[in-house]
């Protein structure tokens, strides 16, 4: 049985989504990421190549650029969404997708409800209050609340967790996690560690996707990771650093072995002074 | 979409005979081809004020396409309103259409205030296609630095106009990043957003509140930088050149017959 990809891009940076699936698209700051963020999500013309969903490309043989054709099964996390917010109350705004698919009252208060508590804000305490009242932290998960109230099929997340402190990125991380398996999940990111969660990862590099090894063995190609610009755990940066001043270091996954390396190649040298 | 053309009042790199013209001589230079598109009466005069534009953007002809593509919405709203000020203006009666009673003073009117607008927006488009904000903010400065004197804050105006042209790129950016932001959670945005509540909300919102938190940062770190804490020097002496003498000459004799047939025959 041949399956059609949910979403499928093919130009210069093409890449291929199966129902349900996490992939991450890897790529350096000022990559292009959320030009193909925008892509994917038909919300703009792809420069090279086209975009499928489920086989079909929406925009295809229109000659103007009109976005109302666009699938709404697709939808699209903005970087800083909290800067989209808008309306009086965190109910109004998480329900501003909903109402625009003309659904009954009791089905938009469903889906509102599911995606605030999906978010975990506590649904009673927050959902009369002004968005605006709320911590950044807590207006990007409403903002992500709203994305996830249309019900996806397929959910793009344009680096979800920049500007965010250490703390509130480790939360809004485990937010994203249940959601795995609900819709499948396109994650665009410049941190390799936050990559190596999806099921198949991409590389963007010279304005071209290469799919990497993904999982545990993602850090194995630290070299080229380091090379493309991504933002890699210090052990890493730290050894292609030395290497570019001429130390030689193992090509070892483990964050543990590569220290000792390290260490070990700082001491010989110590030694033979 | 995001970087598609040149966008509305944004500078263009380039190195045309307008480019190298001196910013004061092409401010006043619009101000001349624009008074003369108010002054003058149809059709001597327009024709004249019409040629002067054709003029100034032979010299930066390169940027013509992209012009046009500026003027374009233009048109659609110069037709619209050519047709409400056609039908409403009292006056003899072409034709009577249902309700709809086309004058032909509401013509001749309408084809004034068009052709004005055109070229008003045509010549202002050309000056900020070819001349650096900051050159315009200079310009303007040397032309209205005498009002300082009746304790008009022209420094002050000039800046803020200076800071406002420079910001416009990135307003239009900034809107079609919060359009494409607000259609990836199942907007509607098009046409119709004129008409939805909500959908001018969504739009306005983020974008007036973006604003505000850019303009208060950008008051904040001017002043950190001691803005205004003493006079202001200039790095550049502008000079007037050959090329400079010759356009002014042009656009004074030009603009003087302009007047006079306008007032006087």
């Amino acid at each position: 049985m041949i399956t059609v990809a949910v979403l499928e891009h093919t130009g210069t940076r093409a890449l291929k989504v199966e129902a349900a699936e996490v992939v991450s698209v890897l790529g350096a700051p000022s990559s292009g990421k959320t030009r193909l963020a925008l892509e994917l999500a038909f919300l703009m013309r792809p420069e090279k190549g086209e975009v499928f969903f489920h086989g079909v490309n929406p925009l295809a043989r229109k000659s103007r650029f009109e976005p109302t054709q666009r699938p709404r099964e697709v939808t699209l996390l903005v970087q800083n969404a909290e800067d989209q917010l808008f309306a009086k109350t965190v109910f109004d705004d998480v329900a501003f997708g909903p109402r625009h698919l003309t659904f009954s009252d009791a089905e938009i208060e469903r889906r509102v409800v599911q995606a605030l508590e999906a978010v975990r804000l506590d649904v009673d305490e927050v959902r009369e209050r002004s968005p605006f009242a709320l911590s950044g932290g807590e207006r990007r998960r409403v903002a992500l609340a709203g994305v996830l109230a249309m019900e996806p099929e397929v959910l793009i997340l344009d680096e979800p967790t920049a500007n965010l402190d250490p703390q509130t990125r480790n939360d809004f991380l485990d937010l994203l996690e249940p959601l795995r398996g609900k819709s499948a999940i396109v994650w665009l990111t410049s941190r390799a560690r936050e990559a190596a969660l999806a099921d198949r990862i991409y590389l963007l590099r010279d304005g071209r996707s290469i799919e990497v090894h993904g999982g545990a063995d993602l850090l194995r190609n630290w070299r080229d990771l380091a090379s493309a610009g991504v933002e890699l755990p210090s052990v890493y940066e730290l050894a292609f650093a030395l290497e570019r001043c001429g130390h030689s270091l193992p090509s070892t996954a483990s964050a543990g072995e590569l220290q000792q390396a390290i260490v070990q190649d700082w001491q010989d040298r110590h030694r033979d002074r | 979409m995001i970087g598609s053309t040149p966008r509305f009042l944004s500078y263009q790199v380039g190195d045309s005979v307008l480019h190298r013209m001196d910013p004061r001589t092409k401010l006043l230079g619009a101000f001349a081809i624009m008074a003369d598109a108010l002054l003058a009466s149809v059709p001597f005069g327009m024709l004249t004020a019409y040629a002067l534009g054709a003029v100034a953007g032979l010299m930066a002809y390169h940027l013509l396409p992209s012009l046009l593509r500026v003027l374009r919405p233009l048109l659609i709203l110069i037709v619209l309103f050519g047709f409400i000020i056609v039908v409403t203006t009292p006056g003899h009666a072409l034709a009577h259409i249902w309700i709809v009673v086309p004058t032909s003073d509401g013509v001749s009117l309408a084809i004034r205030l068009g052709l004005q607008a055109l070229l008003i927006v045509y010549t202002t488009s050309l000056l900020s296609l070819t001349t650096p904000p900051l050159a315009v903010a200079d310009a303007l400065q040397w032309t209205f630095g005498w009002l300082q004197r009746f304790k008009v804050p022209v420094r002050d105006i000039i800046a803020m106009v200076a800071i406002g042209l420079t910001f416009v790129p990135l307003l239009i950016e900034e809107t079609q990043k919060v359009i494409a932001a607000q259609r990836a959670r199942g907007a509607n945005l098009g046409m119709n957003a004129l008409l939805d509540e909500q959908s001018m909300a969504a739009l306005l919102i983020p974008l007036l509140l973006a604003n505000l938190r850019r303009g208060g940062e950008l008051a904040e770190s001017m002043e950190a930088r001691l803005y205004d804490t003493g006079p202001r020097t200039m790095l550049l002496q502008r000079r007037f050149r050959r090329l400079d003498v010759m356009a002014a000459s042009v656009l004074t004799v030009f603009t003087a017959v302009v007047v006079l047939v306008s007032f006087v025959v």
